[in-house]
This record gives C-alpha cells, structure tokens and sequence, in this order.
C-alpha cells in the first residue's frame, strides 16, 4: 500500500512525569556521587566528583594538552575509517560483479574476519611501528569486512523484480550495477557504515591504550597511572561523545542521499 | 504474418523433489499485429511462465516462439512487460522510472522529454512527475509502470496481471484507459488475468489454459467492437461459459481419478 507516513513530520516532543523522573534520577545519581566522594565515603581513586570530572577536563583544554591528542585520534579514525569504506564498498561490487572473485576471496575474507583484531594489535605494532600506521590498519580491519559484506548482501538482495524490469529493457551489466544495484543497496551499505562507525573508535582508543605516544587513547591510560580518576571519566565522556556524533554523521549523510525516497 | 507465433510450446522444470514437471503442455498460438489476447485460467496453470518466455525472460524447453517470424531468444526492445508489481525503483521519481528504458537505450535527452510528455499525460500522471513511489497509490504507480513500457514504443506489450494488486473501481479505471491506449497505440497486447470479467471485456480473444500441466483448452472470440457495455449480455454470458469450462475441466479429471 502507499506509505503515505512519508511526508508525516516527526512525533513532537512532550515533556511527561516519566521524563522529569529521569533527569531527577540523573541528578540523584551526580549529587550522590558528589556527596560519596567529597565526604570520603568512597575514595576518590575509585570515584570522581562531577565537579572534579569538569574541573579536570577544563584544565585538560586550557593547558593545551586534550587538542593535540584529540586530532591524532581523529586523524587515525577517519583514515582508517574512509580506507575501511571505500576498499568495502569497491570490493563489494566487484564481488557481486564477478562471482568467482568472490567465491576465491571470501575463504580469506572470513579468516581473517573471524580472528579477533585486537589480538592482532602486537604484529601490527611490529610492522608499522607504534605510531599512526598502526592505528589506521586496525581501525581499517574493525571496519572492512562489516561494510564489505553489507554491501554485498544489499546487492544480493535486490529484489528479483527490479532486475526483470532492467533486463526486459536490456540493461548491460554495467548498467545494471550502477542504475540498480548500487542504489537497491544504498540503505544496506549505509547499515554497514553506520555499524563500524560505531566500532572504529573503540578500536583506536584500545590500540592507543596498548602502546601510543599520543592519542585520547594514550592520555587516558597516562590518567589511570597517575590515578587521575577524574581526567579517566573526563575522557570516557568525550571519547563516547566522539563515537555518539561520529555514527550521527553518517546517519546525516544517509539521510541526504535516501531521504527522499525512504524513511531514514 | 502474425505478430507473435508459439508453436509445440513446452516448457519444463526440475521440481524440488527432483523430477521433472510440466507447466506448459503443447502450446500453439498464433496472435496477429493488432490483436488483443488474454489469456485466464486457475492459479498455477502456467499463465505467467508463458508469459515470460514470450518477453524472453525464461527459456523454454522445447517448440518455437517467433515475433515477426524471428525466434525470441531473450528479451527485445520490441517487446514492453508490464508486471504485476509494477516494480518501479523506489529511489527514482515517477518521471525517472519511466524514463529508465530510454536512460538504458541512451536516448537523447530531448527526445525523452518530448515521449515523456506524452505518455504522462496519456497515463494521467501530471502533475505526480516529481513524486516517489511511495507517494502515489497502487493504481498511480501502476500507470507509471504501463507509461514505462510503453514509452519505449515496442511493437508488443505483454501484461502480467497488471491490475490484480489494485481495488476494484481503480482498475475499471485503469481497463477503460487501456481499451482507449490501445485503441489509439494500436499495439498488440498478450494479458495474463484471472479475472474473466476482465479477460472478456477487453480481449478481442480470450484463452483458457488447463491446470497444471497448462494446455490450451479452449479459445473464445469477443467480436465486440469498443468501449463495450461491461453489463453486455453476450460478454456476461461468455464469461460464464468460461467458468463453466474451468469448472467442467477440472470435474473431468475428477471422474478420471475415482474410476
């Protein structure tokens, strides 16, 4: 049937009696913490005051030490992260374009899928130092293969009908791949870059705990030794933040291309 | 000569137990340039495979099937399907699918507005060019997919079902603008339906396939001229001689089965 809901606008927001329970059980929750630890109860190696948490990443950004560190992070998130898309994506294609491709890569694809990447971490380290290079092929490996086989899967699964219409209208193959397939796919491959969005920070904050000069990663490991629990919670924040917002511009970027036609 | 010839037609398949099955039995049918034919019968009978090796979409197994006297190997430009879903791209507008042949045969530009113009207009959709699929109602977007084959001008057009998935009053709708189109294309028209209603008040010959195995099993000739009275006597009474015969028909191997 017609999905008239298309056009809808969005539900608007009210503010209910379940909505100021939360933010209360939010602010219990920081007030809690504040009085535990300002009066001792919990020591303030296991817990920080949010006053604390706000103070010591204020200092973080006004000494000058958080931007440098934030930008080799990002810098390594979206190298390997856009690596990670584009060879997914082309190889994806090709996959689908040409069978036997597929049939004699995927036995490696998922081999090496199927190994945990962080195990693979002290090789990577061993080949390409403990510097950027690292960080990028193994945010590269978190990413590859999710966006690989969604985007094979989103190919595969265009529905049976539309190739019947390309093929009644003799639709050559290249045609076929890049009027058809590719826009059939567009929400699954969009799944898969969303999905290792997701993953991709963990993988580089992981990899800089392990062994780094710099990074987000690096700085919160260098805080947990000196037993600066404050700064620790500091940048757990900010790294989800990063996370939160990175997987949002995707979502954006799909939203431009399918809005549209579909709801995102 | 005839526009579409199928001779010896058979057509088989390996079922999922692994024995071969035959859907289509036998199939001799010679439909001339101009003719409207419509061929009904039960669900299963094969209806829709016939159609699918006539567009060149499946192969079959054994016979002939010539358009103007040349073997149909796979599909052609000469000849437009229109599927029960209309199965138009949900990411291009209305406009856009219907310009999707003329993109695949890199039409001029120009060209394709001028054909566009017309068949829009012709299929009614002004005014809905810019819209997407999911924004029109299943009888609009079925227009759009009757507008797509046809823009492409193909000698033949070949319908599956086009107006099963649609209510009642959009698809007398939708009967009445094809009889109008056709009349004014002057195409030739192979319509799969199982609505015999249907089936008499547009074909000029109407063609009932057995169940499974389909054969022919009968042919009626509708020498009405157009816009017919859907209240007609003699179509109201062919198509009750139709669902007699499938009735009877089946009863036949009933009686075969139990003695």
């Amino acid at each position: 049937m017609a999905q008239k809901s298309n056009g809808a606008k969005a539900k608007k927001f009210t503010f209910t009696w379940i909505n100021a329970l939360q933010i209360l059980t939010v602010a219990a929750l920081l007030i809690s913490m504040q009085v535990a630890v300002s009066s001792g109860a919990i020591s303030k190696v296991f817990l920080a005051t949010p006053t604390d948490i706000v103070k010591s990443g204020w200092g973080l950004i006004t000494d000058g030490t958080l931007f440098p560190h934030l930008l080799v992070t990002l810098k390594e998130v979206f190298t390997g992260y856009f690596l990670a898309a584009a060879v997914g994506i082309i190889l994806g294609f090709l996959w689908v374009l040409f069978p036997k491709l597929e049939q004699y890569m995927s036995v490696f694809c998922s081999a090496i899928m199927a190994v945990p990447k962080t195990a693979i971490l002290p090789l990577l380290i061993l080949w390409f130092g403990i510097g950027f290079q690292s960080k990028v092929v193994l945010i590269f490996l978190f990413g590859v293969f999710t966006i690989l086989y969604n985007t094979v899967t989103g190919a595969k699964q265009c529905k049976v009908e539309y190739m019947k219409v390309a093929s009644v209208f003799e639709a050559s193959r290249a045609q076929l791949v890049f009027k058809v397939m590719i826009p059939a796919a567009l929400p699954s491959i969009f799944n898969g870059l969303r999905l290792s969005a997701a993953t991709a920070l963990t993988g580089v904050v992981f990899a800089e705990m392990q062994s780094a000069r710099e990074g987000l990663g690096f700085l919160l490991s260098q805080a947990q030794n000196n037993l600066a629990t404050a700064k620790v919670f500091f940048i757990i924040i900010l790294v989800t933040l990063i996370s939160v917002l990175f997987v949002r511009i995707i979502a954006g970027v799909e939203y431009i291309f399918c809005h549209k036609w579909r709801k995102v | 000569m005839p526009t579409i010839q199928i001779k010896n037609l058979y057509k088989s398949y390996i079922n999922s137990d692994g024995e071969p099955t035959n859907a289509l039995e036998n199939i001799n049918l010679e439909i001339k340039d101009g003719e409207f034919v419509c061929v009904v019968g039960p669900s299963g009978c094969g209806k829709s495979t016939l159609l699918e090796i006539v567009a060149g979409l499946l192969s079959h197994t054994s016979g002939e099937v010539l358009l103007d006297g040349v073997p149909v190997t796979g599909t052609s430009r000469d000849i437009g399907v229109v599927f029960q879903d209309p199965s138009l791209y949900p990411w291009r507008t209305i406009k856009k699918n219907i310009a999707f042949g003329m993109d695949i045969a890199k039409i001029p530009k120009q060209e394709q507005e001028e054909r566009l113009t017309k068949y829009i207009s012709l299929m009614n959709l002004v005014g809905f060019e810019n819209k997407y699929p999911s924004q029109l109602s299943g009888g609009m977007r079925q227009r759009a997919g009757i507008a797509r084959a046809l823009v492409m001008n193909p000698k033949v057009i070949l319908m599956d079902e086009p107006f099963s998935a649609v209510d009642h009053l959009t698809r007398c709708t939708l009967q009445d603008e094809l009889i109008r189109l056709r009349q004014e294309e002057k195409k030739t028209v192979l319509f799969i339906t199982h609505d015999l209603n249907e089936a008499v008040y547009l074909a000029d010959r109407v063609i009932l396939l057995t169940p499974r195995p389909g054969k022919i099993q009968q042919e009626y000739r509708i020498d009405l001229p157009y816009p017919r009275n859907r209240d007609d006597a003699f179509l109201t009474h062919t198509a009750a001689t139709i669902m007699t015969d499938i009735t009877t028909g089946s009863r036949k191997d009933d009686v075969e089965y139990y003695i």
